[in-house]
């Protein structure tokens, strides 16, 4: 049960959040507009406060706008947390895109839309599948907004530690957790192989990373 | 004379307060290999990204074979560019970039194949077809940058400092095949570059540039031998200059008092067009000569060397003339039996009222 939401909340998050960093970060990175600074700075806000005062806040939020509990209110959350870390990846990866390129495509007859999707896309894909990967491990293993936020429907954090109460489970709890371990370090390592991958593409030394 | 294949008449562009370009009048003519020369920030490569429809110009009109460009997007223009970064596409292989505009036009896939395949041996690159891109070396970028665009027969072909990220040997390959390859498609060509060699061995016509106006428009050979003004001379090869005041014009001459030289009268072909305002005469390095010993020479004059610059085939000397606190450069081929002179020696100069320009 806990499983299934858990998934199903990750798979959602890490949809929503690339999508909305695929825009902002193509935003960002090409085009100049009033307060370009200071938009994308509350953007990235999240990934500094403290997730326990995003989870009150939010919690308080939703509960006077008269939503009910539900997955639903869990996805929200997260999107809002994992969009930041989204961005900050795609960003470099639609700032590595040499400008010429686009115009180059444009050049030789093409449209806008199929220049994104013809030549953009490609390039940009293996920081997409990173962000997907990135945003899902976060999403799977965030506790905090989960806990303050799910109504009934708990995700496998919330429900492990509301089974910490239990002793005699102890050991399965282990298990699940160091699973949930194992699924994340492998995630985040196949998230980075796509990043170098797409560096690669492109031509840029690698400089830098998280791993 | 044929027509002119793009137009451009009081075309200005500005970027915010920064005026890139002002009141540019310009034709190109249909087959010709035409060059923009300027000095990095002389808005060379914002008029061509403007004729290439990246840039929307302020003012002024741009036609292209006849019909306006007002409004046409980049896509819709009978031009093609080659990018200084050339932007090749690093995801696909060299045949898919080089098809990459005929799919866009959505041609039959046995055209494309043909075409690609004319294109990429055009160019040189046989048995490349599939290499990725990424594995190409810098000229070989160029190659395929160049396929790219000809292969969809462009009525003017834009080239956006193609060569500058070549090395010097390369460079110059470039040089005779860019020539080999116009003469041979007939595609009139644009090139924008800071490199005056260049733009001298290359072009048909070159329009110097300089903040945002065009200085000249002349064949290469008008351009070193007649530049319009000190700044053209000066930036189109070496061109050493004397102060000069005008005393006097009369019908076909004018007399002018030069620095160190004296009073001179020249023929008027040898001033601008109206003669107010020059202040010096110009004169090429080459066009001085270091007498040797019972050499003479139309006109001397008496020169202390101060500086001596060997470079194998040629000596480059400083010397000072007298009245004149500037040195000017005299170039000498370094012939069999001839002494290289060093500083401080004393050499008569050997030269002629007819290289001189007056200038302003």
């Amino acid at each position: 049960m806990a499983v299934r939401n858990s998934l199903m909340i990750a798979v959602t998050t890490a949809i929503f959040s690339t999508l909305f960093g695929v825009l902002a970060a193509r935003a960002s990175t090409r085009f100049a507009f009033p307060a370009r600074r200071s938009i994308m700075g509350f953007i990235m806000l999240p990934m500094v406060l403290p997730e326990i005062i995003i989870g009150v806040s939010l919690l308080v939020v939703i509960i006077q706008l008269g939503f009910e509990l539900s997955l639903f209110t869990i996805i929200l959350g997260h999107i809002l947390i994992c969009t930041p870390f989204c961005i900050a990846i795609l960003s470099s990866a639609f700032m590595n895109l040499d400008r010429s390129l686009e115009e180059a495509s444009i050049d030789l007859g093409q449209t806008r839309w199929n220049t994104f999707w013809m030549v953009i896309f490609p390039l940009v894909m293996p920081g997409i599948v990173a962000s997907l990967l990135i945003a899902f491990t976060i999403s799977l293993d965030e506790f905090i907004i989960a806990f303050f936020l799910a109504g009934t429907e708990p995700t496998l954090p919330v429900y492990i530690w509301g089974q910490l109460r239990f002793p005699q489970k102890l050991p399965s709890l282990m298990a699940l957790g160091t699973l949930l371990l194992v699924l994340s370090i492998s995630l985040l390592l196949l998230a980075d192989y796509f990043r170098r991958r797409g560096l690669k593409k492109t031509g840029i030394e690698n400089s830098g990373g998280f791993l | 004379m044929t027509q002119p294949i793009i137009q451009l008449s009081g075309v200005d562009k500005f970027y915010g307060d920064f005026q890139a370009l002002s009141q540019i009048d310009l034709d190109i003519r249909t087959g010709e290999f035409f060059s923009l020369l300027g000095p990095s920030g002389c808005g060379k490569t914002t008029l061509l990204r403007s004729i290439a429809g990246f840039e929307t110009p302020s003012a002024g009109s741009l036609h292209i074979d006849g019909k306006s460009m007002d409004g046409v997007p980049a896509n819709k223009r009978p031009t093609n560019m080659v990018f200084q970064s050339y932007a090749i596409f690093p995801h696909m292989s060299v045949a898919e970039n080089v098809a990459y505009g005929l799919k866009a036009r959505r041609l039959p896939k046995a055209e494309i194949q043909e075409r690609v395949s004319e294109a990429i041996s055009m160019v040189g690159l046989q048995g490349f077809d599939s290499r990725a891109s990424h594995a190409l070396s810098g000229g070989q970028r160029q190659r395929v940058a160049l396929a790219r665009a000809l292969v969809l027969k462009p009525r003017v072909l834009l080239l956006d400092e193609p060569l500058s990220a070549l090395d010097k040997k390369m460079r110059e390959q470039m040089q005779s095949e860019l020539r080999r390859l116009q003469r041979a498609v007939g595609i009139t060509f644009v090139l924008v570059t800071h490199d005056q060699e260049e733009a001298l061995t290359m072009s048909d016509r070159i329009a110097v540039m300089f903040d945002g106006k065009i200085a000249q428009v002349a064949t290469p050979q008008m351009l070193y031998g007649k530049p319009s003004s000190r700044r053209v001379g000066n930036f189109i090869g070496m061109m050493n200059f004397l102060e000069a005041e005008v005393r006097a014009t009369s019908g076909e001459t004018v007399e002018v008092d030069v620095q160190s030289l004296g009073r001179l009268t020249l023929p008027l072909s040898q001033a601008p067009a109206g003669v107010d305002g020059c202040q010096s005469v110009g004169i090429r390095p080459e066009m001085l000569t270091i007498l040797a010993e019972g050499q003479t020479a139309e006109r001397e004059i008496e020169a202390v060397v101060s500086e001596v610059f060997y470079y194998g085939d040629m000596t480059y000397y400083d010397v000072t003339l007298p009245q004149k606190d500037a040195p000017v450069t005299v170039t000498m081929r370094n012939t069999a039996g001839r002494k290289v002179l060093a500083a401080g020696d004393t050499a008569r100069v050997g030269w002629s009222p007819v290289s001189l320009l007056l200038l302003r």
